[in-house]
């Protein structure tokens, strides 16, 4: 490992963090762009810059999510459950350290996972089929309703209307569009990004502008410093099974990355002590949410390297980076040239590591972002929104539909509604139905052992808090 | 009169200019390509795009928009409305006539004018690895025997769809059940799974995943389908030695809107064919196993045409349609009332009792002055740095109250105007409004 490999770990890393922490740059819009920057490069390099900003804009999101509850990427919308809560009560030194340091694990783990048992855990992924897919996206989402704090109603209802508005676009099992309203724009539906910085990011930005006059502001105290070693030893279960779930459900190609966090939170919800504070600030949460979000990276990196399949959409940019280095992407790759096996692993061991030291250092740093005024810090994020929605696809449409979900978001706000099922549904809905017409088409061999047990489960948690209520307090 | 002299000589030249319109391009040239960035499409633009800056042929780059969505239409949509100039042009494979089959769009290739293609690739089609068939006479007997069991995974309303009508086509009676799957990667892991019984490749894709002793669970080719055999892969046969005229494949189109002058459509033919005959675009087609063929004039229009008949002579009204999950949009509007509802009769009391804040003065500023930044930025009256700039100068002034910190807002309105101009225009080339 050379010293100009760590160069470019670090600097693909620290750009990664900035890009992840903006509102409305997201990882994978920059990887992609930065691919035609790295012709110039050594094969070896541009894979490892790249890998590392996966890494870095992944652990960047947690910054926003946790200091102004703006999700950058649906992984992150876990994590700003709980940890704006907690940082909103004074505790944000607290919420970084924690987020930082399970980031940090969970990249660990799944690290061990990718270069001990890339290739049996790949090879019994295949296996799964469209009807197994389709029961673990369902999970996720009787999980979204279950664990949306306080009302389950305004839970399921939030979750619906995501759902509802994920409907227009391409109907998956004809291919026709349906639901456009003869709008040609609205021909593919509404697109993730534009949605999910306009629900969050905007609401967000109007409420600092009320604010401006000075009241209110969010503290950035000290309050609670980092954890003790007797905390982290009472996390020490939640962490290793977080980060194996992230692993695991990150293989899963176009699933995992983004249920891994939702699956990870629900079953710590389930099993820690302080269950109950899920939503209002629970440490388990954030280290749940935390540690799976980093893990499903390492975990889609898996049939990646396994199998050439990639496990995310970032990944199947990073294979068109290796078509464009002259290496012929696919198993084979990995057969023949093992240093690039060793580049990829190395870096992203390297870039864990490289993210834990600049946010672990930098959080001072970082925590000021909460005391840059309203109006330098206002103006800035709703640019970024703008650009962002704007880059994704080239168009002004995704622009409108940013603003539209913003005032949608201020309005739900408006009457509680949480705003995270809305969200998830939206992005949950899609792959669930898309799943379900593919097991439909394949027919009665779609189903295997693993969809009917999970089918089993999510009739269980549905019917859970039914029978819970039934029994005599 | 001296001055009449040269302002007559300086109006012969520019009118000379716009005549013979020598100096095209004297601005970069946008190339739609109408699927997401770092996908196959995108790829292949980008290698020629390179190939373009290293042949140093153009005194202008190429700049590639990613517009993606339903199958390409999206993008080749907006190429269909741009001012023929021959500054924005689509790259778009066959998908151009698919998308019209399929009832997507209502126009096919005669919206455009073809520039060149450049590249193409046979298609391949193949089973799992374990599979039962392995020839193609097998399967479409299977086919005609218990028609709508055999399962074919193919993107929907793409050519990897169509390729399957096509199968079909060959034997009278013959019929896939279709099974809607996304791109190669996952075609691939779904045959590999043994989910499905049979899809298509490109020859690049077989590349990658056919099956090998390091992969036993890898692609079987069953035939390849082009007018001869691969001089890499001998043993893989063609459709015609089975006794079956097929011959069909992904060939990376160049259009322009109807309308561009032909001065212009063949000097970006011009442009297109040095960057294919550089040695980075040569090589980097060799590894991905693309033919480096380049068509133009007669042989282009020849081509489409060829592909167009192909297609037209599938009877699309036949056959099984595949059937939509109407109930889905219905279910997902009645859980929202029956959520509303109940949420409703939970939260009235609640509601009651929590009197919001009324959106303040400020905040309607801010909506004020955003509203009015989007639409600067629709009618793209203002170019992208200086409307950006006046918005968060503006915002921030308005949001502080000593003049210092107004001051220090001008200036971070103006950096990030500008900045933000630089970062997106120049280093990561998007194209701003």
């Amino acid at each position: 490992m050379s010293f100009d490999l760590i160069l470019w770990v670090a600097l693909g890393t620290l750009i990664g963090i900035v890009v992840g922490a903006i509102p409305g740059l997201t990882g994978a819009m920059v990887i992609a762009l930065s691919i035609p920057l790295t012709f110039a490069m050594e094969a070896n390099d541009a894979l490892a810059l790249l890998v590392s900003m996966y890494v870095g804009s992944v652990s960047g999101g947690l910054i926003t999510a946790t200091l102004l509850r703006i999700p950058g990427t649906p992984s992150s919308i876990m994590t700003t459950l709980d940890a704006y809560p907690m940082a909103a009560r004074g505790e944000a030194k607290r919420a970084l350290s924690i987020g930082i340091l399970s980031s940090l694990v969970g990249g660990l783990i799944s690290w061990g996972i990718l270069v001990g048992l890339a290739r049996p855990i790949a090879t019994f992924s295949l296996r799964m089929g469209p009807m197994d897919f389709f029961a673990l996206v369902l999970l996720a989402l009787a999980l979204v309703v279950v664990i949306s704090k306080g009302d389950m109603w305004a839970g399921l209802f939030s979750v619906c209307l995501g759902m509802l508005l994920s409907m227009p676009g391409l109907d998956p099992s004809t291919g026709q569009p349906r639901l456009t309203f003869g709008l040609t724009e609205l021909g593919d539906g509404f697109k993730q990004l534009p949605v999910l910085i306009g629900l969050f990011a905007v609401p967000e930005a109007f409420r600092l502008a009320t604010r401006a006059g000075g009241e209110g502001e969010i503290l950035s105290g000290d309050g609670g410093a980092f954890l003790k070693v007797r905390e982290w030893k009472n996390q020490l279960a939640n962490l290793i099974r977080s980060s194996l779930i992230g692993s695991f459900i990150g293989v899963l190609p176009g699933i995992g990355a983004n249920i891994g966090s939702l699956i990870a939170y629900g079953s710590a919800k389930a099993s820690a002590k302080d269950g109950d504070k899920f939503g209002s600030g629970a440490d388990s949460a954030v280290v749940a949410s935390e540690s799976a979000n980093n893990a499903t990276v390492g975990g889609a990196l898996v049939p990646l390297i396994s199998l050439g399949i990639p496990g995310s959409v970032i990944d199947a940019i990073l294979l068109g980076a290796f078509v464009i280095h002259g290496l012929q992407p696919g198993p084979l790759l990995f057969a023949n040239s093992p240093d690039i096996v060793t580049t990829i692993t190395g870096s992203y061991l390297l870039a864990n590591v490289a993210m834990f030291v600049f946010m672990w250092f930098g959080m001072g740093l970082i925590r000021r972002v909460m005391e840059i005024p309203q109006w330098i810090l206002l103006p800035a994020v709703l640019t970024f929104c703008v650009v962002g929605s704007y880059a994704f696809a080239n168009r002004m449409f995704d622009v409108w539909v940013m603003l539209g979900c913003g005032i949608l978001g201020m309005l739900m706000q408006r009457f509680r509604i949480p705003l995270a099922p809305f969200v998830l549904g939206f992005i949950l809905a899609p792959m669930a139905e898309t799943n379900l017409a593919k097991g439909l088409a394949i027919g009665q061999s779609a189903f295997g052992w693993f969809s009917i047990t999970v089918f089993v489960l999510i009739l269980g948690i549905v019917a859970w808090p039914f029978l819970r209520r039934s029994k005599p307090a | 009169m001296r001055y009449v002299l040269m302002i007559a000589v300086w109006l012969a030249v520019l009118t000379a200019g716009r005549a013979q319109d020598s100096d095209f391009p004297r601005k970069p040239i946008k190339v739609v390509v109408p699927f997401g960035s770092g996908g196959a499409s995108d790829t292949l633009a980008r290698v020629v795009q390179e190939g373009v800056r290293r042949s140093q042929v153009s005194p202008e780059p190429f700049v590639i928009v990613n517009v993606p969505g339903v199958g390409g239409s999206l993008g080749s949509r907006r190429v269909k409305n741009a001012r023929p100039d021959g500054y924005t042009i689509l790259n778009l494979h066959e998908g151009i006539l698919t998308a019209r089959y399929s009832g997507t769009v209502e126009y096919g290739p005669e919206a455009f004018v073809p520039i060149a293609s450049t590249g193409q690739a046979h298609t391949v089609v193949c089973t799992g690895p374990d599979s039962q068939w392995t020839s193609l006479d097998q399967i479409l007997k299977a086919a005609k025997e218990k028609p709508g069991t055999l399962l074919y995974g193919g993107n929907l309303g793409a050519p990897s769809h169509f390729v399957g009508l096509l199968l079909e086509h060959l034997v009278e009676g013959a019929e896939f059940k279709i099974v809607p799957l996304g791109g190669g990667a996952e075609r691939y892991s779904k045959l590999a799974g043994g989910h499905i019984d049979l899809a298509i490749f490109s020859l690049s894709e077989y590349k990658e995943f056919r099956k090998t002793p390091e992969r036993p669970e890898g692609l079987r080719g069953i035939v390849y389908l082009a007018p001869e055999r691969h001089s890499e892969f001998p043993d893989l046969p063609t459709a015609t030695e089975q006794g079956y005229d097929l011959v069909t494949g992904t060939t990376q189109y160049w259009w322009a809107p109807k309308g561009t002058s032909q001065d212009r459509i063949d000097k970006l033919a011009d442009i297109l064919e040095s960057s294919m005959q550089s040695e980075f675009v040569q090589e980097r087609y060799g590894e991905m196993g693309i033919e480096p063929v380049l068509l133009r004039g007669d042989a282009l229009v020849e081509s489409v045409e060829a592909a167009d008949a192909q297609l037209a002579a599938l009877d699309l009204d036949t056959g099984t349609k595949p059937e939509s999950l109407p109930l889905v949009p219905l279910l997902s509007g009645l859980c929202v009332v029956f959520g509303f509802g109940h949420w409703v009769l939970g939260k009235r009391s609640v509601e009651q009792a929590e009197k919001k804040e009324a959106l303040s003065r400020m905040g309607l500023v801010m909506a004020v002055l955003l509203v009015s930044y989007l639409f600067l930025l629709q009618v793209r009256g203002v170019p992208y740095w200086a409307s950006t700039s006046a918005f968060a100068a503006i915002s921030g002034v308005v949001l502080v109250r000593s003049v210092r910190g107004k001051m220090i807002a001008v200036g971070i309105g103006i950096v990030l105007g500008v900045g933000l101009n630089y970062l997106f225009k120049s280093v990561l080339v998007i194209d701003l409004p």
